[in-house]
This record gives C-alpha cells, structure tokens and sequence, in this order.
C-alpha cells in the first residue's frame, strides 16, 4: 500500500532484515529534580515479520520502549531502529501500527471512518480509504458494524476496531501496548487467535507488550523478559512451538514448561 | 402502570404540585394576613398585571435578551479565538487558565459604571460588561478543552498527521463538550449580567432599567411583573443552553462536563 | 496503570505511579509542599493579574491618548486612597469601613444559604419524592435573574443588612442545594454497598461516605455561590435609600464621576477584591480537607 521510497542506511542492512532493532538503547527522565532511569543498555533485535512479546513488572521500561519505536520519545543514547530506518522516517513513511490498552476510538465517528483515520491523514481520497476500512472491518469479524458508534460496541469490539485502524496504512511494524489488557479472558484468548491469523496472513512485525505469561507464550515467536530499577533485558525466551498455534497447546506440558521458565525469571530478575 | 412510565409521571407531576403549594402558601399568606400590595402583592394579582402589561414588557424582554446575545456571541468570539492563540503553549496555557480561574473569581459585573464612563449608560456599555463577564468562564472551558490530551494524540503522531490535522480532526472535536457545556453555563449568566447592568443604570426600555424605575417609584405590582417576565427570560435561556448541549453531544454520547 | 515510562513521560497528574514510595513518611511532607505550592500560585497569580490590568491600563491610555480626567494613571488611583474622603476619614478608611460592611453581609448569607443548600441537598438526594419535585425547581431558580428580586425585597424586607444578606443567601441556597444533591447521588452504589453490609446505619453512610465522596462536588457548588453572595451583596446595596456599603460606594462615586474621576475606580477595584477575597478563601478552605481536593470533573 505505502511502499518505501527511503533507502534503508547501509549500516542497518544486516541479515536477517531488521524488523526493530534496540541498540545499546538508554531513556531517563528526571522527575521533580531526580534522575529515574526508565531504560538502560537495551540491546534488542527482532527480525522482519518476528512476533514478539515483551514482559516485565510495571516500571520496567517496556512501554518506554514502545514509545521510543513509535517515535513517542526520543533517546537518551543508544540506536533504535525501526523496519531498517530510524523511527521517524518509519513514522514519516506510515510504516507503523500502534493499538494501546484503551481503544481510543473517536466517540464522534463511526467505527468505518474511525478505521479510515490514519488513511485519511494520508489524504488517501475519500471512496478508497473507506473500501479499506471495510475490508479490514471483515477481517476483525466487525462486518455490518460500519455505521455504529463506539459506544455501541463491547470493550472487545472496540479493540477489533483499534487493530483495523492499526492495520488500515499496512504497517511493516505492528506496536501493541497491552492490548487486550482490559478484555476479559474468554474474550482476551479469542483475540488472541484473530490476532494470530491477522499476523499470519499479513505477517507485520508485532512487538507486543502484555502482562500475561500464558497471552505472551501463546501468541510469540521470542518473549523479552524485562526488570525494572533501572528497566533492562533479563532474558529473551525463544517459544519453541510449533506454528500456527492452537488452543489446544495452551494445555501442553511444553507450553507449561515455557511458562514457568518465564515466571522463574520474572520473580528472581534473572538471578 | 409500569415502573418507568410510573417515575415518569412523578417526575413531571412533582415539581407542578410543589411550585402550585409555594405559590398557593404564597397567596394565602398575603390574603389571610391581609398584607398590602405595596409591601408584596399577591401571586394571583402579579400574574393579572403581567399580563395586562405583556406588550411593553415583552419589549423590553425583547431589548435585554438582544443585549445578553450580542454581548455572548462577542464573549464567544474573544475566547475562542484567545484559547486558539495560546492552546499550543504550555506555559501559556497554564498561565492563562490561571487567569481565567482568578477572573471567574471577580464580580466584575460592577465594573459597569467604569464601561459606561468610556461608552455612556448605552446598549453598547451593557454589551460590553456582559462580555466581560463571560470570557473568563468561556475562556476557561474553551482552553481546557482544547489543551486534553489523551492517547489520540500520541495515534495522529503516529499516523504521521500534521498540526492542521491534529488540530481539525483531534483538538477541536475533544474539546467540543467543553465549548458547549460553557455556553450552557454563560447563556443564564449572559441575561444575569443584563439585567444587573441595565438596573446599574444601564439605557432605556431594558428589563433591568424598568425595574429600577418601578422600585424608586414604589410600583410594586409593576416591578413583580417584570419580575415574571426576567424569569421567563431566564428559563428560556436555559432552556435553550440545555438544548444546544443535548443537540451537540447527544450522537457522541459524552456526558458534559463541569469545571 | 502503565508502567513507570509512560507514567513519568505524562506528567503532571500521572506523577510517578507505579513507582513504589514510603507512604507514610513521604505523603504528608510532600501534602504540605502541595498546598504551599498552591498558595504561592494563588498569590502569584494575583500579584501578575494586577500588574498585567495596571500595565494594560497604562498602554491604552497611551496607545489612545486618553486624558487623566477619563483615565487617570494607576498610581494616581492608588494615591487617592490618602486623600481625604467625608468625615475626617482619608479615602482607604472609608472604602475599608464599606468594604467590611459588605463582606459581612455577603459572609452571613453565604453561610446562612450554604447551611440551608446543604440541607436541602441531602433531603433532595436521599428522598425521592421531594428530590424529583424540588430538583427541577431549584435547577432552574439558579438561572432566574433573582438579582431583579433584590428592590422588591427592599419593600418588603427594609433597607437594613438582613435584605442584602438575605440576597447574598437566597443566591447561595441554590447553586450548593444542586451541588450538594448532585454530589450525593455520584457516589458509587459499590461504596454504599459496602457501608450496608458493614451494618452501617443511614447517618453514618451519609456522614462517613456519602457526604464526603461529595466534597469536591459540594465545593464547586461553593465556590459559584461565593461569587454569586458577593454580587448580590453589592447589588442589594444598589436601590435608593442605602448608604453604607461598597454597592453605594460605587453608585455616589459614579455620580461624582466629572468631579473627581478616581474614586469610582478605587470602588470598582475595592469590590473586585471583595470577591476574589471571599472565593479564594472558598479555595483555601477546600486546599486545607484532603476529600474535596479531586476536581469533580463530570456532572
């Protein structure tokens, strides 16, 4: 849809192709005269089309992290690097998806225009963006809802509708801030699968921030362990399981395993 | 009778009885106890002179609630366009709220015999002093409004939207309640300070003029007639307000706000 | 709550959140720092409001070439206050004796009224019945021009300061009754609930959770009914046949006006002082109780 025009820098052209990159990546922030170091030396690298989930304590950087990918925050040093560039031309060139905890809809407009939103900042024209949305509306399973408010659909729904609207400029880099943080399980893990096949079908690169160690297993390729005071990298745990994922491996011995090994070292902080 | 439709009914039924009751209190009060008119005339004996003079006092309604509008639109126009100006500076901003906070704190209603040195006891001086009443208030929810901020933002940052674009499809929709919910809160105030203004001393054939004119001359009757009619005005422009924010906010489904 | 990044990156209300902190020793220094802070804001704000209306003042009558008879200059007003006024009082004793006569008025009916508000407001939230009839009444006699009442209550009432107090209170009753009822009825049912099954009696759920979760309610309604107390003091002071007060203040120096140009001014600035004294003391007063603080932001 958007496809690239900026040459990727010839220092970020490593094998395989970089879908976000932290490298050697600090963030502080004084608050009220006193230095909190919300990020220190995080090396980071994720390949294109990577699924993966970062997990901490509250306090341990990863929704700064988040940030700084979605060209929110700058760094206090160190490289981050987003699709090959750096985060603001991914940001210029509409390489980026984000969906936060909260939907975020527009009250004001319906759930098609508010899909059609990001389109519309483009200046995409106005019959095309909105043959978009309702594509995309189809493929969160929100056919027919077009019209409706967004005070007229359940908190799940709304978060479909934030993941259209996410998708809507056909992001490389899809950034998740705990998503479906607010859901409810049984909803939570039916997302979880639409998710899934959305990632399967149209393979973005997700970074994913999550609170639950089964939500992080289930949907990853690699899940970031983190610490906080000063936020860092414990461990990056590979989730060895096969792919696509089915409900049904949530209650394998493997999955368990995976599981505890990620509790283990978010109790201990990796000591 | 179902429970909804029973609430229904009490909620219009109860209100008649109880202003029926203070009115009829009213009235017996002044025919047993044989009270003169000078002092307070009966509820029954106001409402026949208020009818009797509804020509000229509708004029003067008329006249006032003319007054009160042009004094909120000007009122509307300085804040909005102030609250565009600074909206992008932090420090303006809260520099600016501030003020409006400590403005709201004046009674700066009596600053009109100062207007009136500069414009006369005129139409335009009560205009003038209605607006200065209103843009401290008007100011203050137009730029609360347009200074929230909220994850949107940090979505058209995102999308790559440039500040025309924040503006028109973020800023100005969030702040919407708050510019509405202010005019209802400055449409009642508006015909206050009207009728304040004018019975400072403010031009003729005005409500508030008239009523001071009655009191000095001891027309009782008359001076609770165009009471009558103050309130009427009164009611209608809240009702009105509360219209408008129904209107405005009713697709959205925001509650309003209060500052 | 995110976690401490995105917490500390949307100061200034997020403030430091999931950052863990002492509670107990920290929060009580760091309140009164808060309220320090406030009052130093409060002051400053008011320092800068008068030196921007002095500065603005002296621009315009520059920009306009306005004579000193229209527009004297600011520090001439400010030295009128040493100028002798009636009866061996210099112009500051004088505005001062008014000021405090008007403020006394305006301070008896804005307690009598908030009493009386706070009152009903409590009968309204916990009555149906009288709440579905006195509501709607009490909401539209808030937006009536009651002010317009004021020479009729002369007539009635006599020109003494029970008329204007009864003014200031009359135009207190109706914003803190809304306010209060309005309060009363947010509290979450959960909260109620929770003082039920703790065997709690009417009263003290009123006393312990209702009344309080309304406190910041309550004090928006307050600090509308200061200003409105002080307005209808002044106001009630306005119909012929008073003298005392800054409302006749204001209407003898208006008449004098071509004579002498700056009492009118020194009035006018007495009476917005009168105001903001009285709706900054509402403000101190809510700084001071920890439960009114959070702004109540929806109706």
């Amino acid at each position: 849809m958007s496809q690239s025009t900026v040459t990727t820098p010839p220092a970020a052209v490593v094998s395989p192709p970089v879908g976000l990159a932290a490298r050697g990546v600090n963030r502080a922030f004084t608050v009220k005269g006193k230095e909190l170091v919300a990020l220190q030396d995080v090396d980071l690298e994720i390949a294109k089309g990577e699924f993966v989930s970062i997990i901490g304590p509250s306090g341990c950087g990863k929704s700064t992290l988040l940030r700084i990918f979605a060209d929110l925050l700058p760094v206090t040093s160190g490289t981050p690097v987003v699709d090959g560039v750096t985060p603001q031309l991914a940001r210029e060139d509409r390489r980026l998806g984000v969906v936060f905890q909260s939907a975020n809809l527009m009250p004001w407009r319906s759930v098609l225009r508010n899909v059609a939103l990001p389109l519309e900042v483009m200046g995409r024209s106005k019959a095309g963006r909105e043959k978009t949305a309702a594509e995309l509306l189809k493929m969160v399973g929100l056919e027919g809802y077009e019209k409706h408010l967004p005070r007229q659909l359940s908190g799940g729904m709304q978060q479909r509708v934030a993941i259209a609207r996410a998708l809507s400029t056909d992001p490389k880099v899809l950034l998740m801030d705990e998503p479906f943080g607010a859901l409810d399980e049984i909803t939570r893990e039916r997302l979880n699968q639409e998710l899934m096949e959305i990632w399967a079908r149209l393979n973005p690169t997700v970074l994913f921030i999550t609170h639950s160690i089964p939500e992080a297993v289930y949907l990853s390729n690699r899940v970031v362990v983190m610490a906080a005071r000063p936020g860092r990298v414990v461990e990056v745990v590979d989730v060895d399981l096969p792919q696509p994922r089915t409900p049904e491996m949530r209650d394998a011995p493997e999955f368990h395993a995976i599981e505890a090994r990620i509790r283990h070292l978010l109790a201990t902080g990796g000591h | 009778m179902s429970p909804a439709a029973k609430d229904r009914l009490i909620a219009v039924v109860s209100p008649v009885v109880a202003l029926v009751m203070l009115f009829g209190l009213w009235e017996l009060v002044i025919k047993v106890r044989n009270i003169k008119e000078l002092i307070l005339p009966a509820p029954s004996d106001i409402l026949i002179q208020a009818w009797r003079t509804r020509g000229t006092l509708m004029e003067y309604v008329m006249f006032t609630g003319k007054e009160a509008m042009v004094g909120l639109v000007a009122a509307v126009c300085v804040s909005l366009f102030l609250a565009m100006l600074i909206h992008g500076n932090e420090t303006l901003s809260s520099l600016g709220a501030g003020l409006a906070g400590a403005g709201r704190a004046l009674p700066t209603i009596v600053l009109y015999p100062v207007v009136t040195v500069f414009l006369g006891t005129t139409s335009t001086a009560v205009i003038v002093i209605i607006a200065i009443t209103l843009v401290p208030l008007l100011f203050g929810y137009v730029l609360t409004g347009l200074t929230m901020r909220s994850d949107l933002d940090d979505l058209m940052h995102v999308a790559g939207a440039d500040g025309w674009q924040k503006f028109s499809l973020v800023r100005v929709p969030m702040a919407l309640p708050y510019i509405v919910t202010g005019l209802r809160t400055a449409l009642p105030l508006a015909v206050i300070s009207a009728i304040v203004a004018e019975y400072f001393g403010g031009s003729t054939h005005t409500l508030g003029a008239f009523i001071r004119l009655q009191a000095g001359q001891l027309h009782t009757l008359d001076l609770w007639a165009a009471i009558v009619f103050a309130c009427l005005l009164g009611v209608l422009a809240f009702v009105v307000g509360d219209l408008l924010e129904r209107a405005a906010l009713r697709r959205r489904g925001d509650s309003p706000v209060l500052l | 709550m995110a976690d401490a990044g995105a917490a500390l990156a949307a100061p200034p209300h997020g403030g430091v959140g999931s950052v863990a902190k002492p509670a107990t020793s920290g929060a009580a220094a760091s309140r009164s720092r808060r309220i320090t802070a406030a009052w130093g804001r409060a002051l400053l704000y008011a320092l800068l409001f008068v030196l921007a209306i002095c500065a603005l003042w002296e621009l315009a009558k520059v920009v306009t070439q306005t004579n000193d008879q229209l527009m004297p200059h600011s520090w001439d007003i400010v030295k009128q206050l040493g100028e002798p006024a009636t009866r061996g009082e210099t112009w500051f004793q004088y505005l001062a004796g008014n000021w405090v006569i008007t403020l006394r008025n305006a301070l008896v009916g804005f307690a009598v009224g908030s009493l009386g508000g706070l009152l009903l407001g409590i009968a309204i939230a916990r009555n149906r019945l009288v709440g579905a009839a006195l509501l709607p009444i009490t909401t539209l006699m808030q937006t009536i021009p009651i002010v317009a009442i004021g020479p009729a209550l002369v007539l009635f009432l006599g020109t003494g300061w029970v008329t204007k107090a009864f003014i200031a209170a009359f135009l207190t009753f109706f914003p803190v009754t809304v306010a209060t009822a309005k309060g009363i009825a947010q509290t979450s049912s959960d909260s109620v609930d929770l003082m039920r099954v703790c065997a709690a009696g009417p009263l003290q759920t009123l006393v312990k959770m209702q009344l309080p979760s309304a406190l910041p309610m309550i004090f928006v309604g307050l600090e509308t009914a200061a200003g409105m107390a002080v307005i209808g003091a002044i106001v009630a002071e306005l119909p012929f046949g008073t003298k005392d007060g800054l409302g006749a203040t204001i209407l003898t120096s208006w008449q004098f006006y071509t004579i002498e140009p700056t009492p009118l001014y020194l009035a006018a600035v007495a009476s917005c002082a009168l105001g903001a004294f009285v709706v900054f003391s509402v403000r101190a007063v809510r700084t001071l109780i920890p439960a009114a603080e959070t702004q109540g932001s929806t109706r």
